[in-house]
């Protein structure tokens, strides 16, 4: 098992959360603790048993395949951090 | 009579009746709102305008003999993480702090439809992730009977609105347990009806397998009239079902076979609550039912389960807070993925960064096969224990909370304990079973114990009608208060 201050790294790269050396050093015990924690998965027998993704009977629900209109293009703008005519403004991609 | 002590249904009919109308009981309510949130931190928005305009709409159609629902006319409170358009919706989070969504959740538009008014947005848990309302960016909502203590989560300010008068009911969402947690700390009666009975559309999403909209209220008629409300199929959320439920329709069945579950922990509380429940389950055998005591293995391990599942499923769920198209974004950064990591590390609270690591990890492809499959397949396993008890029992019967109405600032500090509380509450999110919370009685503090009924998928008509039997045999003071 990795150290925990490694699996912190790993994990927040991941996540795109940006995590400082304080927190880590903080909520590391903690962290381990909640790994054990889920580790009593590991022990139980589940022999036979599928995954079950969800309660929900249904499957495949389609609607019928006719364009609709969806959100106007100001009501999709409204919240945006940074905008532009009819864009959302971010630093460059590439 | 005061206004703000009757129940939704009351109102309703009072309103229907030309006795009451619906500015007259909005007006009290918001000033009752005006009068103890300072205190009790409950409300994140009031909506003090749209609530008023609203009323007069609903009372001008009542005016003119248009037949409305039996609750047309009467205020619902709205817990924060359910999209309200252009009112500000923030799930209790920086990270949403100045969020106003350009449309309605369906619950919502169905609330209006049938003439509610919409009388503001509950506190709550951020991103519904915790029991106490400790996570919340605008800080804790307050009990209302002991302003020491936490009205749970990640409903309380929801359960608190109820219980202090400030609304007649209130919607709130139930991921692992967040209505029935806080409608047992506020001694009030809380909901959460089968998965796809209710629509999600609209509702931030925590755990999209788990959770549904309830209600919570004064007694279990006030929650069938909501739920046959909110409830139905609907096109933007593909996991609803066509089933009619009906809500209100069961009488109470006198032979029904009740299963009261035996705690798992061994302390002073739970053997208290335990032998609450064992009180609660005498009035059942008044009620002519039969009672036989079990135990559910599952137990065991339930809450890893849920936690494993929920975890992962915030995690994908949270992946669009971005700061791309809405919500906060980091000011100082120095290209996109920057942009990503500050803004998300900034807008979200220590809770919610958890939960996304846990989920992120147990996702993450060298983990993905010990924790988060197999936590399905332990999924799979509960569901059948849970068949098994079904084959025998009609009802299940245990506590809500796993413990007495916390101090606050008595849960933050370990997090597996806290994770480990969850146990009373989580089966019936995995499996999506009918489940309510109802209060029966008070702690050695002088604070509400709620009693838990679980029932078959489907069967929310029958946990209604034995709740809303259970509580006209139980109607004395040290029941509710």
């Amino acid at each position: 098992m990795k150290k925990t201050e490694e699996i912190i790294d790993r994990t927040a790269k991941l996540a795109r959360l940006s995590v400082s050396e304080e927190e880590k050093l903080r909520i590391k015990d903690d962290f381990a603790k909640i790994l054990e924690y889920i580790d009593e998965i590991a022990a139980l027998d589940l022999a036979g048993y599928e995954p079950m993704a969800s309660a929900c009977g249904n499957e495949n629900v389609f609607r019928v395949d006719e364009a609709v209109n969806g959100l106007s293009f100001s009501d999709a703008l409204k919240n945006a951090p940074q905008k532009d005519g009819g864009f959302f403004v971010v630093p460059k991609t590439f | 009579m005061d206004i703000t002590q009757m129940t939704a249904l009351s109102l309703g009919a009072e309103i229907r009746e030309g006795k009451l109308s619906a500015p007259e009981v909005t007006a009290a309510f918001l000033g009752k709102i005006e009068q103890k949130n300072p205190e009790y931190n409950v409300f994140i928005t009031v909506c003090r305008d749209e609530a008023m305009s609203q009323a007069a709409k609903v009372q001008e159609k009542i005016s003119r003999g248009e037949k409305l629902s039996p609750l047309a006319g009467v205020p619902i409170a709205v817990k924060d993480n359910i999209c309200t358009l252009g009112v500000k919706t923030t799930c209790a989070s920086r990270m949403l702090s100045d969020f106003v969504p350009p449309y309605d959740a369906t619950v919502v538009k169905k609330l209006k439809d049938a003439g509610m008014i919409i009388i503001g947005k509950t506190n709550m848990d951020e991103f519904a992730m915790g029991t106490t309302g400790e996570t919340s960016f605008f800080g804790a909502a307050r009990h209302p009977l002991d302003t020491g203590r936490t009205p749970g989560g990640s409903s309380g300010g929801s359960a608190a609105a109820v219980l202090s008068g400030m609304a007649p009911c209130a919607l709130g969402t139930d991921t692992g347990g967040s209505i029935r947690q806080p409608a047992s700390y506020c001694g009030v009666v809380g909901m959460k009806p089968s998965y796809g009975a209710v629509s999600r559309y609209g509702v931030i999403a925590h755990g999209s397998s788990l959770e549904q909209v309830g209600p919570i209220a004064k007694t279990a008629e006030d929650c069938a009239a909501i739920l046959d409300i909110i409830s139905g199929i609907d096109e933007r959320d593909s996991t609803t079902d066509n089933k009619n439920y009906d809500f209100g329709a069961d009488k109470f069945g006198e032979k029904l076979k009740i299963g009261v579950v035996q705690g798992v922990f061994a302390n002073a509380e739970e053997q208290a609550l335990n032998d609450k429940m064992l009180e609660c389950a005498k009035t059942y055998e008044k009620l002519g039912c039969e009672i036989e005591r079990f135990s559910i293995t599952s137990l065991d391990y339930a809450a890893a389960v849920y936690l494993i599942i929920s975890a992962a499923e915030a995690s994908s769920n949270l992946g669009r807070y971005d700061g791309v198209r809405f919500g906060h974004r980091a000011e100082a950064f120095c290209d996109v993925e920057c942009m990503f990591e500050k803004t998300r590390a900034e807008g979200f609270g220590e809770e919610v960064r958890r939960r996304i690591m846990i989920g992120t990890f147990v996702l993450s492809s060298e983990n993905y096969d010990k924790y988060y499959r197999n936590a399905q397949r332990a999924r799979a396993k509960i569901s059948e224990e849970l068949d098994r008890a079904f084959s025998k029992y009609d009802l299940i019967l245990c506590p809500s909370a796993s413990k007495f109405v916390p101090l606050l600032g008595q849960e933050m500090s370990d997090s597996v304990s806290r994770y480990r509380s969850d146990i009373n509450t989580v089966c019936a999110n995995l499996v999506g079973l009918p489940a309510l919370s109802m209060p029966c009685g008070l702690d050695k503090n002088g604070m509400p114990i709620g009693a838990q009924l679980i029932g078959r998928k489907g069967e929310d008509a029958k946990v209604l009608a034995a709740a809303k039997a259970f509580l006209e045999l139980n109607s004395k003071e040290e029941v509710r208060r």
